[in-house]
C-alpha cells in the first residue's frame, strides 16, 4: 500500500491544521468602494485616488504647513543629504502595507500608497493587487509615477519600504530611471526632535502627541497581514476598505507631519516643552548653528522643570560657551551648579580645569578637585559601581598630584626669590 | 548563509547571480545523512534562483575517500559528474597502530577502559612536548578524558591550560580561540568530538588517539588526517573500546586497509526535509505550473502547503503567503532548531552551552552532571517549555548517564519479504522514547553508586526503520528464553554491525527488540533512524540483508569470549549468560539450515 503525499505529510507532524474549504463567493472589493480597474501592459489591478485641498486639516495642521518651511530647513535635519534646490513638490510621500515585516524575497507590498502635490491639490494614488499575480501590474505603475519625481518622503521607509520595493522591482526585472532618490525618513528626524519627550516615537505617538490626529476605528498594524490572507483566500472585502484608510492616514500624517517639523525648527524658542527646545539645541549644535543652539539650550535651563533637562541643557549651554571662548559665562554655569550641590561631576572637573589652566589658582582647584572625589565616592555608594567611575576616580586623583606638584613648585619658586 | 541569508534576500545579489560560473563543494562527503539531505535541497534551491537569473553554474566537489564519491556528488547537486581520483599531495611517514586494551575480566569479556587507556598513551606523548589531538565519541567521553588529562597533567610540566576541550555546544567564540591556539603551537594538546573531524583549520598536529572507533572507514581516516606533516613522521593510534563494532575492526585490520570505504547515503527526498525546503523555495520565487523540485509530486505538494493556508494559488503560479520567513526555522543540521540552553547560575547567569531538543531529556534533566570544559555543573532546574536549564558548578567524582525507554510502532509497510526462516520488512514507523532514570557512574572505577528518576515527557517521532522477525514455525522450534536473550543479543549486534556498511554514525540508527511485536504477532529487531522521516538508511539495511546478518554472526563467532560480552551480543548481566549460545543456534538456522515450513 502506498500512501499518498497528504497522509504521508498528515502523520509526519508537519499538519497542524484543520482543513479549511472557504468558497471565493464575497461582493468584490470594487462594488463596496469607489476604486477603478486600471489595465496595464502586465495586467490589472485596482487604483483609489484620493483628492485634497491645500488647505485641508489632517489633526493640527492643514496640507499646504509643508510649503511654508524654507529649504534650507529639512537639510539641516538631514545632515549628510544634500539637496541641491529642494522643492517639496519634487517628493512624493510613500507608505506601503506589506504581506509582513520579515523581509526578504517572500515579502510583498500588495498596497502602495504614494502621494505627490499638484498646483491645486493634493492627491494620494493607492496602488492595490487584488491577488499575487497582479503584483507585475502594481509594480509598473508605481515605477512610473516615482519616476517623474526626484525624492521620497516617508516614515522609517529608509530601512523598511524603500528596500523592500527596491526587491520587488528587482524581482520583476523593473530598473528605475534613477540609481538614487533623495530621501526624507521622518522617524529619523522625528527621534531628533521629540526622543526626550515621548516615549515612543512611532508613528502613532507622534499622531497622538505632536499632530494631534484622532484616527478612527483604526485597523492595528499586526493584523493588516493575516486580513489580507482572508481577503486573497476568498474571505469579505470589507475589512479591505479599513486598511485603505489606514494607509492613506499614513500618507497625509507625512505632509503635515514635514510641516511640522519645518515649523518647529523655524520657530525654536516658541515652542512650550523644554524637552522640545533642549532636543533643537543638539540639532542646531550638529548642523554647527552655534548660536541658535546656545539660545536654545539657555531657554530650555530657564523652562525646564524636570531636573534632568535642565542639567543636560547647562552641560551643552558651559561647554558651547567654553568652545566660543565666553569663559566667564561657562564659570557662572559651573559655580551655580556647585553652589547647588549637584551630584553632577563635569561642574567640578571645568572649573577645576578652568582655575589650573587659566587662573592658575592651584590652591583654589586642589580644593574643587578634592570635592570632586568626594562626589565620586558619594556617587558609588548611591548608584553603585556605574561604568567609568573607577577611571573618573583614577583621574581626578592624577588631576590632584598634579597640582599639588605645581602648587609645591610655585611655593618653591616663591621661597627662593622671595 | 547560502540557506537563511542570501538565497532568501536573492534580490540583493542580482550581480552574484546573473553571473555565477563556478560553484565549489569541498569536504563533498561531509554532506551525508540528514545534513546532505537538506544541503541537497538548498542546491536545489540554489539551482533555481539561478535558473530565474540565467545562470547555469557548473559544480565543482571535493571529497575525501568514499566508496561512492561520483554518486554521492550527483545526488547531491543533480549534475553529472566527472570522478578524479588521483592524489598527488606529499606525505610525511605515517604509523597506525590498532591498540585492543588488555582483558581484565575473561568471563565478562570486559576489557580495560578505553577512556582511562587513552588517557595513558595521550600523556606520554603531552609530557613529552608533542602536539596530540584526541578524538572521543561522545560530548561526555570528551570532557571526561579532558578532565583526567588536566588532573594529571596540572602536577606535571605542562600546564593545564595548554590543554583543551572542543566539541558541539560550546560557544563560537570559545572554539574560535582554540582552532587558532592549535595553529600557531599554543595549545598542546586538544580533545575534540567529531566536531573538529573536518573542514575547520587547525593545521596538522603529530599525534591522533582515537578513543574507539569513530564509527565508518572514512570517519576514521578524516580524524587520521590530523595528525601528519608533509615532512617528518606522525602517528595515528586507534584504541577499541569492548563494543563489538570496535572489536570487529581491531580484529580485522584487512577489513579497515582492503575494504572499500563506506558509501554516503542521502535521501534528498525525504518527505519531511523536502517539504521545508519547498517552503523555503515558494518564499523565495513563486512555483510555476509544471515545475519540479525533487522527486516526490511537486502539485501535491503544494495543493497540501495550500491547505495548510502557507501558500497560496494564483494566476498559473503558486505564492508564498505568511508572515513568517520560512528559512530561520529549519536547521539543516539537525531536527529540530529548538535547542536548549545551559545557564550556568553559580555567579550571577551566564550561558555556557547549548544542547538540541532530542537530547536534552538524556543530557540535561534535573540533577544530571553536565560537564563543560573540564569543569562539573549540576542541573538544578530544566524549563521544559522555556528550553532552559539551569546548572550550578559542583564537585563530584561521578558522572550520570540516563536510560532510554523506547516503543515503537508499524505505521506503513513499504517493503517486505519472507526468506528462509526469517522476514524483512522496510517502512514508517513511530517511535516514543522516553528517558526514565538516571544512575551515577563514579569516576575511574566507572562503579555505579547511586541512581534517581528522571520525570520529563515523552519524545515521539515518525521514521524510516528496517525490521526482522522470525517465521511462525522457525520460532516454534526455540523456547521463549533461547528467543529473548538470542534475539535481544542478535539485535545489539546489528545495530552495532550498520554502522559499517552504512557511513553513519553509531547515533543515528538504534535497535529495539519486541518479543511479541503487536504489527508482527513475531519476535521482532526494529532498526530505526534517528531522524524524522529517515534518510534512506534503513532501506539500505532492507537491501543488505543478508550481508549484514552475515556479519553479525562473524561478528559473534570470532568474538573471544565465552558466555557473551560488550564486544559481541552485549554484557551478561543485560543479556543473560547463554546469550552468545543462543544467538549463534538463531542466526546458524536462518543462514544455514532449512526451511521449516508449517
Amino acid at each position: 500500500m502506498v500512501r499518498s503525499i497528504r497522509d504521508r505529510l498528515k502523520s509526519s507532524g508537519i499538519s497542524n491544521r484543520v482543513r479549511n474549504n472557504s468558497l471565493k463567493s464575497f461582493t468584490p472589493l470594487e462594488k463596496i468602494m469607489d476604486i477603478e480597474e486600471v489595465e496595464t501592459p502586465f495586467g490589472t489591478h485596482l487604483l483609489k485616488k484620493s483628492r485634497f485641498p491645500l488647505s485641508y486639516r489632517h489633526g493640527k495642521f492643514p496640507l499646504e504647513t509643508v510649503f511654508e518651511l524654507p529649504q534650507d530647513t529639512l537639510v539641516k535635519v538631514i545632515k549628510r543629504e544634500n539637496f541641491d534646490s529642494f522643492n517639496i513638490r519634487d517628493f512624493v510621500f510613500l507608505d506601503t502595507e506589506t504581506t509582513g515585516l520579515a523581509g526578504g524575497a517572500g515579502t510583498v507590498a500588495f498596497l502602495i500608497g504614494i502621494g505627490y502635490f499638484t498646483d491645486k491639490e493634493f492627491v494620494v494614488n493607492q496602488f492595490f493587487m487584488r491577488d499575487f499575480h497582479e503584483e507585475p501590474s502594481v509594480l509598473y505603475m508605481v515605477k512610473d509615477l516615482i519616476d517623474r519625481y526626484k525624492g521620497i518622503v516617508s516614515f522609517n521607509g529608509k530601512v523598511f519600504d524603500w528596500p523592500l520595493l527596491k526587491d520587488r522591482f528587482a524581482m520583476h526585472r523593473l530598473t528605475l530611471k534613477k540609481e538614487s532618490f533623495d530621501h526624507f525618513d521622518l522617524l529619523f528626524a522625528s527621534r531628533k526632535l521629540w526622543k526626550e519627550r515621548l516615549a515612543s516615537c512611532c508613528l502613532s505617538s507622534i499622531e497622538e502627541n505632536i499632530l494631534q490626529v484622532k484616527r478612527k476605528d483604526d485597523i492595528p498594524g499586526e493584523l493588516i497581514p493575516s486580513v489580507y490572507f482572508d481577503y486573497v483566500r476568498g474571505d469579505q472585502a470589507a475589512p479591505i476598505k479599513k486598511i485603505f484608510q489606514h494607509n492613506l492616514e499614513d500618507v497625509l500624517s507625512l505632509v503635515t507631519l514635514t510641516g511640522c517639523v519645518g515649523t518647529v525648527i523655524n520657530n525654536p524658542l516658541t515652542h512650550c516643552y523644554p524637552e522640545d527646545i533642549y532636543c533643537l539645541g543638539k540639532l542646531f549644535k550638529s548642523t554647527g548653528d552655534l548660536d541658535k543652539s546656545c539660545e536654545c539650550f539657555l531657554e530650555a535651563a530657564k523652562r525646564a522643570q524636570n531636573p534632568v533637562i535642565k542639567q543636560k541643557s547647562l552641560k551643552e549651554l558651559s561647554f558651547l560657551l567654553k568652545q566660543k571662548g565666553e569663559y566667564d559665562r561657562a564659570v557662572d554655569i559651573w559655580r551655580w551648579m556647585i553652589s547647588r550641590n549637584t551630584m553632577k561631576l563635569f561642574p567640578y572637573i571645568e572649573w577645576a580645569k578652568h582655575l589650573e589652566h587659566r587662573e592658575k589658582n592651584y590652591t583654589k582647584a586642589i580644593k574643587v578637585v578634592k570635592r570632586a572625589i568626594e562626589i565620586a565616592h558619594k556617587r558609588r555608594r548611591v548608584f553603585g559601581n556605574i561604568k567609568n567611575n573607577t577611571k573618573v576616580l583614577q583621574e581626578l586623583r592624577h588631576r590632584l598630584e598634579r597640582l599639588e606638584r605645581k602648587l609645591a613648585r610655585v611655593r618653591e619658586f616663591g621661597n627662593n626669590t622671595g | 548563509m547560502l540557506h537563511t541569508g542570501i538565497l532568501p534576500h536573492h534580490t540583493k545579489w542580482v550581480k552574484l547571480f546573473e553571473n555565477l560560473k563556478y560553484v565549489v563543494i569541498d569536504e563533498v562527503h561531509h554532506y551525508r545523512g540528514v545534513f546532505g539531505s537538506h544541503t541537497a535541497n538548498v542546491i536545489r534551491r540554489l539551482k533555481r534562483i539561478c535558473r530565474f537569473y540565467g545562470s547555469e553554474p557548473r559544480f565543482i566537489c571535493c571529497s575525501a575517500t568514499i566508496a561512492n564519491p561520483k554518486e554521492l556528488a550527483e545526488s547531491l547537486t543533480e549534475e553529472k559528474m566527472v570522478l578524479i581520483d588521483n592524489n598527488g599531495a606529499p606525505s610525511g611517514k605515517k604509523h597506525f597502530i590498532f591498540y585492543n586494551p588488555p582483558v581484565v575480566n575473561r568471563q565478562l569479556g570486559i576489557r580495560r577502559s578505553v577512556i582511562l587507556e587513552t588517557k595513558d598513551l595521550a600523556l606520554e606523548f603531552l609530557k613529552k612536548g608533542i602536539q596530540t589531538i584526541v578524538f572521543g565519541r561522545s560530548r561526555l567521553v570528551v570532557e571526561i578524558i579532558l578532565s583526567y588529562l588536566k588532573e594529571k597533567l596540572d602536577n606535571d610540566i605542562v600546564p593545564s591550560n595548554k590543554i583543551a576541550g572542543y566539541r558541539g555546544g560550546y560557544l563560537p567564540k570559545e572554539r574560535r580561540a582554540i582552532e587558532k591556539g592549535l595553529r600557531e603551537g599554543e595549545i598542546l594538546g586538544v580533545v575534540s568530538t567529531n566536531a573538529l573531524e573536518l573542514g575547520i583549520d587547525i593545521g596538522k598536529l603529530d599525534v591522533c588517539v582515537m578513543a574507539g572507533y569513530p564509527g565508518s572507514v572514512s570517519s576514521t581516516w578524516q580524524q587520521a588526517g590530523r595528525a601528519g606533516r608533509r615532512s617528518g613522521v606522525s602517528a595515528t593510534l586507534l584504541v577499541a573500546s569492548s563494543s563489538p563494532l570496535d572489536q570487529y575492526i581491531i580484529n580485522h585490520p584487512d577489513y579497515f586497509f582492503q575494504q572499500p570505504p563506506e558509501n554516503g547515503l542521502i535521501n534528498p527526498d525525504n518527505l519531511f526535509i523536502l517539504v521545508n525546503h519547498i517552503k523555503c523555495a515558494a518564499f523565495e520565487l513563486p512555483f510555476e505550473a509544471g515545475e519540479t523540485f525533487g522527486k516526490e509530486n511537486l502539485s501535491e505538494i503544494l495543493e497540501f502547503l495550500e491547505e495548510e493556508r502557507i501558500i497560496h494559488h494564483s494566476g498559473n503560479k503558486w505564492y508564498w503567503m505568511s508572515e513568517a520567513f520560512p528559512a530561520e526555522e529549519i536547521s539543516l543540521r539537525s531536527a529540530s532548531s529548538e535547542n536548549f540552553v545551559i545557564i550556568d547560575i553559580t555567579n550571577g547567569s551566564r550561558v555556557i552551552g547549548e544542547v538540541d531538543r532530542f537530547s536534552a531529556p538524556m543530557l540535561i534533566h534535573e540533577k544530571a552532571i553536565y560537564i563543560h570544559g573540564g569543569n562539573q555543573y549540576q542541573i538544578e532546574k530544566l524549563d521544559y517549555e522555556e528550553r532552559k536549564a539551569y546548572a550550578r558548578e559542583v564537585k563530584v567524582n561521578y558522572y550520570t548517564d540516563a536510560n532510554l525507554a523506547v516503543d515503537i510502532k508499524v505505521i506503513d509497510e513499504f517493503k517486505g519479504q519472507r526468506l528462509k526462516n526469517i522476514e524483512k520488512h522496510h517502512g514508517e514507523v513511530n517511535v516514543t522514547a522516553m528517558a526514565t532514570m538516571f544512575k551515577k557512574i563514579k569516576f575511574h572505577t566507572h562503579e555505579n553508586i547511586g541512581y534517581g528518576p528522571i520525570k520529563l515527557p515523552a519524545e515521539e517521532m515518525h521514521t524510516s526503520a528496517y525490521w526482522i522477525n522470525l517465521t511462525p514455525e522457525y520460532t516454534d522450534l526455540f523456547n521463549s528464553n533461547e528467543i529473548e536473550s538470542g534475539m535481544l543479543g542478535i539485535c545489539n549486534v546489528l545495530t552495532n554491525a550498520a554502522p559499517i556498511f552504512l557511513m553513519c554514525d553509531p547515533q543515528d540508527i538504534k535497535g529495539v527488540f519486541q518479543v511479541r511485536s503487536p504489527f508482527t504477532k513475531l519476535p521482532t529487531i526494529y532498526i530505526y533512524e534517528s531522524y524524522p522521516g529517515g534518510v534512506g538508511f534503513s532501506s539500505k539495511l532492507f537491501e543488505i540483508h543478508d550481508k549484514l546478518l552475515t556479519t553479525a554472526f562473524e561478528m559473534i563467532e570470532s568474538c573471544r569470549c565465552e558466555q557473551g560480552c560488550p564486544s559481541c551480543v552485549g554484557p551478561v548481566n543485560e543479556v543473560g549468560s547463554k546469550a552468545k549460545e543462543h544467538a549463534l543456534k538463531i542466526l546458524e538456522g536462518v543462514l544455514n539450515g532449512e526451511e521449516y515450513k508449517g
